[in-house]
């Protein structure tokens, strides 16, 4: 599968909204593991290589995106 | 260069649109300038004639500039393009979510323009940072003024007459971002990125700052001529951490009083007094304190060459583009 290291690697000029949708919600997820690694004081990266990038839903979960 | 139009979502290759990569224009008159002396004065050319009159000398009078903008300069200015296009969309209805869509594309698109060399600077830290701080201020607080004609007070553009110099008149110009309210107050939005922490001696750098004040005092100036914007209250900073994995956001008030702008006006008068003193003698005394300033002076290896040769080695190292306040952004 791939990861959001390699999505990002991709020409922009290449993206759809597909590309675009799974690039918001894989940079969500990164932010969200971050965040928790703050909270719980470790010292753990979350480079863009290790989150896994999902088949990009129309009703995705996460606040604000509503297409 | 192509260009994006983030209201049609398309890339082409010619205006209108948002240019993806750096336009830094050509060398041309500088219309900034009458006989040799500069009288429309913004923060940038106040900042170099205060640090060092040669550097401002080779800066703004000769245009000498390096020939690949540093990654820290390439990268704000992409990061201000994404923001204002963010507000340009949503202050003209876009629904928030397509807009986080266009400025996501957008913020791909110009990443892949920047310079080498920085890791915390990368395409990757431009895409992430716009989702991650749209993500962070999504029902934010500030809200953007609108202007006397109902606009939205985003990218600004002021050149307003500050004082008088031998009969001539003298301007200060300047672009804001964004003037918000926030909290009963009105107060001079601006984004700040940096690869340190975001605490206390980060924000202390904005006070005293040639730029926040003159943003504030503009502010002043124009409510008391034209009434287009309320007289704000400060600033507020937007500082972005950049690192390589994650991005981090924090945000502070720049209180000003009356009392502090009304000294910073004297003390701008005089400085640009002294600049444009300067300039008609033509005599550029160089600061050598400044010269190791942050990563050093790109013009100290031409100061160390013998006065002769300096112009030559000017030539060959740097490119020339003229820098003129007077120009609002386009």
């Amino acid at each position: 599968m791939q990861n959001l290291d390699e999505l990002l690697a991709t020409p922009a000029q290449e993206w759809n909204d597909e590309t675009i949708l799974q690039l918001i919600s894989s940079l969500r997820d990164q932010r969200e593991r971050w965040g928790q690694e703050q909270r719980e004081g470790g010292k753990k990266r979350v480079a863009a290589a290790k989150v896994e990038v999902k088949p990009a839903k129309r009703d995705l979960a996460f606040e604000g995106l509503k297409l | 260069m192509n260009y994006y139009n983030p209201t049609t979502d398309t890339i082409s290759p010619l205006p209108p649109g948002t240019p993806i990569g750096i336009d830094e224009g050509q060398w041309e008159e500088n219309t900034s300038f009458n006989s040799g002396v500069q009288f429309a004065w913004d923060a940038t050319s106040i900042s170099l004639y205060k640090t060092c009159p040669r550097k401002y000398h080779y800066t703004l009078v000769k245009g000498y500039v390096p020939r690949v903008i540093p990654p820290p300069l390439a990268f704000g200015i992409h990061l201000h393009t994404l923001f204002q296009t963010w507000h340009e969309l949503v202050e003209s209805g876009t629904p928030k979510d397509v807009a986080l869509m266009r400025v996501t594309r957008l913020a791909g698109l110009l990443g892949e323009t920047l310079p080498p060399g920085d890791t915390a600077r990368t395409k990757e830290t431009l895409v992430r940072t716009i989702v991650w701080y749209f993500d962070h201020f999504w029902d934010d607080s500030a809200i953007t003024v609108r202007r006397s004609n109902g606009k939205p007070a985003c990218e600004y553009h002021f050149q307003l007459p500050f004082m008088t110099y031998k009969g001539q008149t003298v301007y200060i110009c300047g672009h804001i971002d964004r003037l918000v309210r926030w909290q009963g107050q009105t107060f001079v939005m601006d984004y700040k990125s940096t690869k340190y922490q975001l605490d206390n001696r980060f924000f202390a750098g904005f006070k005293p700052s040639i730029q926040i004040a003159l943003y504030v005092v503009a502010c002043h100036l124009i409510a008391s001529s034209t009434s287009d914007l309320p007289p704000a209250n400060g600033a507020i900073i937007d500082g972005i951490q950049l690192g390589v994995n994650f991005s981090r956001f924090s945000r502070q008030i720049i209180p000003y009083s009356l009392e502090e702008i009304n000294e910073y006006i004297e003390d701008l008068q005089a400085s640009i007094k002294q600049a444009m003193d300067a300039s008609e003698a033509g005599i550029f005394i160089p600061n050598e304190t400044a010269c190791n300033n942050y990563s050093g002076c790109h013009f100290k290896d031409i100061c160390s060459k013998p006065a002769a040769r300096r112009e030559t080695f000017l030539k060959g190292t740097f490119k020339q583009c003229t820098w003129n306040p007077l120009k609002p952004r386009t």
